[in-house]
Order: C-alpha cells, then structure tokens, then sequence
C-alpha cells in the first residue's frame, strides 16, 4: 500500500523552520510497518500550484494523508480540490488540531476527506491503514475516528486511550523531509544569540500536555483534555480541564538527542514541549535535573559554558548543544534553571501574556504580575534569555491592564509587540464566544477559518470592552509607550461606554459544553471532573 | 533536489520546476521583498501587476453608448 503524507504549508509569512514532529513520527511508524511512504513537505517547499500537481500524480497513492494545526485550514482546503481534480481516488484521512478541535464542522467544510484522526494517532492510524490493506472499510469499531456513511454523513466514534509507554515510539523519520536543502539553512531563530547563530537545527517534543487551563490554548487531544460525549445519537468532543501528563523517559530523550548528533550533526534544538516546568514539577522535580545531567555526561555541554566564558562565535559555533524551551513563571526555580543552562539552554519562552493580576486569573494561568516579573530575572540571572510573550484583547482586558503592561514592561525591558487574543477551535473561549465569533463572519465558519493565521493580526474579537479598531490603535500606541495618548482615549472611552466590563470565568466555557452533553453517555477512559 | 523522499524510489522524481523568471523580474521580486519588510512611511511602493491602469474615460464612454 501506497502511503503520501503531506504536511500543509503554516505561516507563509516566515520561511520553514519545523519538520512537523507528528508526520514525521506517523511516517516512522508506517515505515516499520512495512507500507511504501512517501512524505511532500509542501510547508517547506512552498511549491506553485503545478508543482503540486504534478507531485499529487507522482504515483498511484493508496492513501493520501494530511494533518495539522488549525491554521493549515486554506492550505489544506486547496490540498483537497487538487486531490480531487486527480484520475484516481486516493483514501484521504486528515489528522492533527485542525479536525480533532471541530470533526464534525470540519468534514462537513471538507467533504472530499474520507476519515479524520481524532487526537492521537500512534495507534489510530496503523489500525486504520491495517482495515484499508485488507479491502475492509468499516470504521464503526475503530477508536479514535470520526468518518463519513454512504449517505456522506459523519460518524464520531469513541475516543483511542492515550500511549503511555511513549519510549516505544520510533524515533522520527526526519530522513523523509529536507534537511538540507531547506531546514538546516533556515536553522536560526531569534531569541538569543545562540539561536541566531545556530548552524543545524532539530526540534524534539518530548511531553505531551501542560497541567494549566488557559482558556485561550488547546491541546490537541493529547493530554486527557478531551472527552466525547453522546446524547440522542449524537456525538460530539468536548475539551476539559482534565489532564494526562505524559512525558518520555530522560534516557530516551538524551540518547535521541546523541542519535541526532551524530547522524545530522546538530548543533541546536527546540524543545516543542507545551510547558517543560509542568513536566519538572509532575516529577518532583527529577525529569529535567536528569535530562539536563544525562545531557552533561553525554558530552553534550557546550565548551563556552564548561569554561564559563561568554559564547564567543568564532570559536563556539557548532561545538555542544545549545537548546531552548518553554517555561512557566510560577514553575520554575534557580535551582532547576542554573543546570538548565549549564546543559546548554540559551533560551526559554515564558507565555507571560499579562502583568494584570485580573487577567491573569481569569485567563487561569495560575500566575501574577510579581511571579511574572521574578521569574524573568531568575531566568536572567542564570544565563538564560526569557521569551516574554504578551497577548492584549483578553475579555477583561481595559485600561488598567494596558498601563499595567507598559509600566512592567519599562521596569522589567521588556521588548515586545503582543499577539492579539485568539479564539482558536479547541480553546475554552472558542467555545464560550463561539455565536460572537460567528457574528463577526457573518454566521460563517469557513470565514473565520481561512482568516485565522499568525495572532499577530486581529481576528475574532473577544475581548469585552474593546473592537479590532480600538485594539490595533492600542498596541500600536503601547509599542510605542504613549501614554498621553492612551489617556486622552481612556477618558473618551468613559464617556462613551461608562464601566468596563469584567466577565469572570470559573469554568465556565467547559462545563456549560460539558453540561450539555452530561444527559448522555460518557465515552471516555477518564474521571467526569463534575461527578467527582 | 526531489519533492519526495520515502522509503522507495519512484518511477520517476519530482523535481522543483525550474521557474524561468527572467533577471529583472528577479529583481523586482527581491525589490518588492526587501522594500515589504521595511513598510512604513517614506518606504511605500506599487505592485506593477496590480496596477490598475486608468484610461481616460472610455469605459464610461462605452457604457453610455451601450443599450440598456
Ligand atoms: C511546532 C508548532 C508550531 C509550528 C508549525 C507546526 C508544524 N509544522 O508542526 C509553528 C511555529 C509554525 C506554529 C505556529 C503556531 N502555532 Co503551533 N505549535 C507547535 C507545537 C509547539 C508542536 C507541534 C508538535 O509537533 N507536537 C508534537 C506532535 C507529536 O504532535 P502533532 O504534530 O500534533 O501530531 C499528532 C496529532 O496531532 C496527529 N497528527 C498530526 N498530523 C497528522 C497527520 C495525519 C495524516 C494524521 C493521521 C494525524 C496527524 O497525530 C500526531 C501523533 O499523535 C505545538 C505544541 C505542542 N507541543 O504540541 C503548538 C500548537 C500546535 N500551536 C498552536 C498555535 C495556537 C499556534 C499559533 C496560532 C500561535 C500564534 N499565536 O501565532 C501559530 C500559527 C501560525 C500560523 N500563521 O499559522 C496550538 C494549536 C492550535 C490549533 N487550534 O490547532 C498548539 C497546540 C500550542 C498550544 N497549546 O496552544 N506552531
């Protein structure tokens, strides 16, 4: 059986820095299987519509298979018109956030799509290509898929347990994507000087979840957040504020780290880890000491930092393994972020996303401003370069919030231009402002769908007491630190609109969904968070 | 350079297309690249392909002339 995995182009606005982890793995595996792989990484080649073509009639595809996030939604919508202009009739499964956050919206905006990969697909995929080898097209048994009958409908099966021996996992099948014509040069990223001097980058995900609940994030079904639900015949997946964290041993990932040196010659990696700190802390704080002192007598620590010395680029390039990651300020500690850095970590990106105290806990980040501010000169004072990311256009975002952000940021030299809110599919608050998003596409979901990208742009707006216009005039104004001007509105503002409004969040996003759905049967492995 | 890899070889390669774009479109696409990365005041320019070229007013012209 022919198998062509296609990994859709993402953020066209940068070139390509990320072989997709989970294609990559998925390829690996149907390797093992004994299936004829084959991968078109069209997000690195960025190909015209020709090229496409003609790579779609390279051969005979038994099966075309497409995955990734929500954002790949135009891309993948154009991938599917090719497929079907094509003479032959290719089996087409789509995976990844992009259908395991809406199936059933999805298939219905997709109908040349065949099944979808609902969450993980380690071992939903091998079952199904395992049914489609042997002529049998009868998915009613099949964990883990949502499908379409004769009649076109779709069908949302229960939901695949989770992998927990995740060290079973092959390592990626990073020899079917191009390296060397195209990841390796694009091996920079600008977060710290390392970074940007990086000749040969790789990224590893070595855990899968994040014990937090900000509502604007998703997990993808990876992490026992999501459940599926019945009630009259009718299914559908809700996400909750369950987790199932997972991670692989610190053995695993040292020896696939020594594995991608010697075989690609690495010389920097990007750990894709929801939250590294939330792993730490499952552990009791044993997972990233041993990743990081496996790293060390692995041989792996950069010789700058061995002979604490400033990194010095003439001498330093290529020499250990610089690495960065993702961290949380109320998670972290000097303790565990000096080794970090004495194994190599050069950057760490902290979604800070506020310095409001009010927003940060309805966002349910489990921070404050104070632990935000530590955690930034902890991280400095051990050698290592905080990512601080902001969002503006939050609910209960207003004023106060913005001015708070400003001051914090002068104090702290913070840099920065914020990411908009977003309501990506698959986030508390997609669920909860879901008929307001609607509106603001005209009820149209395939709208919203093809304008998400990059929330460096306004999208959907939820933020309560500010418009798209009123949050674009902000940010700039905020980059900026014009204050004087931002006060002269804030006056204006209050003439116009009197009090802000505070929506307070408890769970409420999740449960309402949830209690929806509650009179009917639960379909899942996990605990029902409400009955415990 | 191959579109593909995998675990097998195929009948026959895909290759990137050989895009002829002749030196001073080249050029201009590296022009329109740069000048877009630094937009922003006196940094302004104009898409020659979507120019939309007015041409007196013919159109106009042609539509009175044309019956209703
Ligand atoms: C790498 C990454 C990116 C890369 C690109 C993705 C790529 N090429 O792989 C880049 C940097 C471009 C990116 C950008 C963004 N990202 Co991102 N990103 C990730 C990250 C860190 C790792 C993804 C990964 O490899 N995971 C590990 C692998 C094993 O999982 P996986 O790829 O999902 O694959 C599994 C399944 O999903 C499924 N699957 C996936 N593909 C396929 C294909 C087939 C055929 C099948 C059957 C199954 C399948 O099976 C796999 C095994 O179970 C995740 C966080 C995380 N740790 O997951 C966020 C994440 C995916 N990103 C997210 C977001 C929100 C964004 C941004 C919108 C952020 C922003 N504020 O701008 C931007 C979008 C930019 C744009 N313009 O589109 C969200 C998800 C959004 C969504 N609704 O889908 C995540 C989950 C982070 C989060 N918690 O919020 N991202």
């Amino acid at each position: 059986m022919k198998i062509l995995f296609i990994n859709p182009v993402v953020r066209m606005e940068d070139v390509p820095k990320h072989v997709p982890y989970g294609i990559a793995l998925l390829a690996k595996i149907c390797d093992l299987k004994g299936y004829q792989v084959q991968v078109f990484d069209a997000n690195a080649w960025r190909p015209s519509r020709a090229d496409v073509a003609r790579v779609l009639e390279a051969d005979r595809w038994d099966v075309i298979g497409i995955g990734g996030i929500s954002t790949t939604y135009n891309y993948t919508q154009f991938l599917l018109e090719e497929i079907s202009r094509l003479p032959f009739n290719p089996f087409v499964i789509l995976g990844g956030g992009i259908i395991t956050s809406m199936p059933h919206d999805i298939m219905k905006l997709m109908p040349r799509l065949d099944l979808g990969v609902i969450g993980e697909a380690f071992q939903t995929l091998p079952e199904v290509l395992d049914r489609l080898a042997h002529g049998n097209r009868n998915w009613e048994d099949v964990k883990g898929v949502i499908w379409r009958d004769a009649q076109g409908q779709s069908h949302l099966n229960s939901p695949r347990e989770l992998m927990y021996k995740l060290d079973e996992l092959p390592y990626p099948a990073w020899e079917m994507f191009p390296l060397e014509e195209v990841y390796f040069p694009n091996s920079q990223t600008l977060f710290s000087e390392e970074g940007m001097m990086a000749q040969r980058r790789l990224d590893i995900n070595s855990s899968y979840g994040c014990s937090l609940i900000c509502r604007f994030c998703f997990h993808l079904g990876l992490t026992g957040d999501m459940t599926v639900y019945e009630r009259d015949n009718n299914r559908d997946v809700v996400f909750t504020y369950e987790r199932d964290i997972r991670y692989h041993s610190p053995d695993y990932i040292v020896n696939l780290i020594v594995y991608m040196k010697e075989k690609y010659s690495i010389d920097f990696i990007s750990f894709f880890d929801e939250n590294l700190m939330t792993m730490n802390v499952a552990t009791g704080g044993t997972w990233l000491r041993e990743i990081c002192e496996k790293m060390i007598s692995a041989g792996l620590q950069p010789p700058h930092i061995r002979e604490s010395r400033p990194f010095d680029p003439k001498r330093d390039i290529g020499k250990g393994i610089h690495w960065s990651g993702t961290s949380h300020a109320s998670l972290c500690n000097p303790e565990i972020l000096n080794l970090m850095r004495q194994a190599g970590c050069s950057h760490l990106v902290y979604g800070l996303e506020s310095f409001n105290d009010r927003v940060l806990k309805n966002i349910g980040k489990g921070t404050t401003a104070r632990q935000n501010k530590e955690a930034i000169a902890m991280t400095l004072n051990n050698g290592i370069r905080p990512i601080p990311n902001q969002i503006i256009g939050f609910p209960d975002e207003w004023f106060d919030s913005i001015y708070d952000a400003m001051d914090a940021w002068d104090e702290m030299g913070v840099v920065v231009k914020p990411f908009f809110a977003t309501p990506y599919p698959g986030s508390e608050w997609y669920y909860t402002y879901k008929d307001r998003i609607l509106e603001q596409y005209n009820n149209d979901l395939d709208a919203f769908m093809r304008d998400l990208g990059d929330a460096t742009n306004v999208t959907a707006v939820i933020s309560q007491n500010f418009n798209s216009v009123e949050l674009l005039g902000l940010r700039e104004l905020m980059v900026r630190r014009d204050r004087r001007k931002i006060r002269e509105y804030d006056g204006l503002w209050a003439k116009l609109h009197g009090q802000p409004k505070f929506p307070k969040f408890k769970s409420a996003g999740w449960r309402d969904r949830l209690e929806e759905f509650r009179s009917g049967e639960r379909l899942n492995l996990y605990v029902d968070p409400i009955g415990q | 350079m191959s579109f593909l890899k995998g675990n097998y070889k195929l009948a026959q390669e895909v290759a990137p297309s050989q895009e002829e774009i002749p030196a001073d479109k080249l050029l201009e696409q590296e022009y329109y690249k740069t000048a877009l990365s630094k937009l922003g005041g006196s940094i302004a320019f104009i898409m020659k392909e979507k120019t939309f070229l007015w041409k007196g007013d013919e159109e106009d012209a042609a539509a009175k002339d044309a019956p209703s």
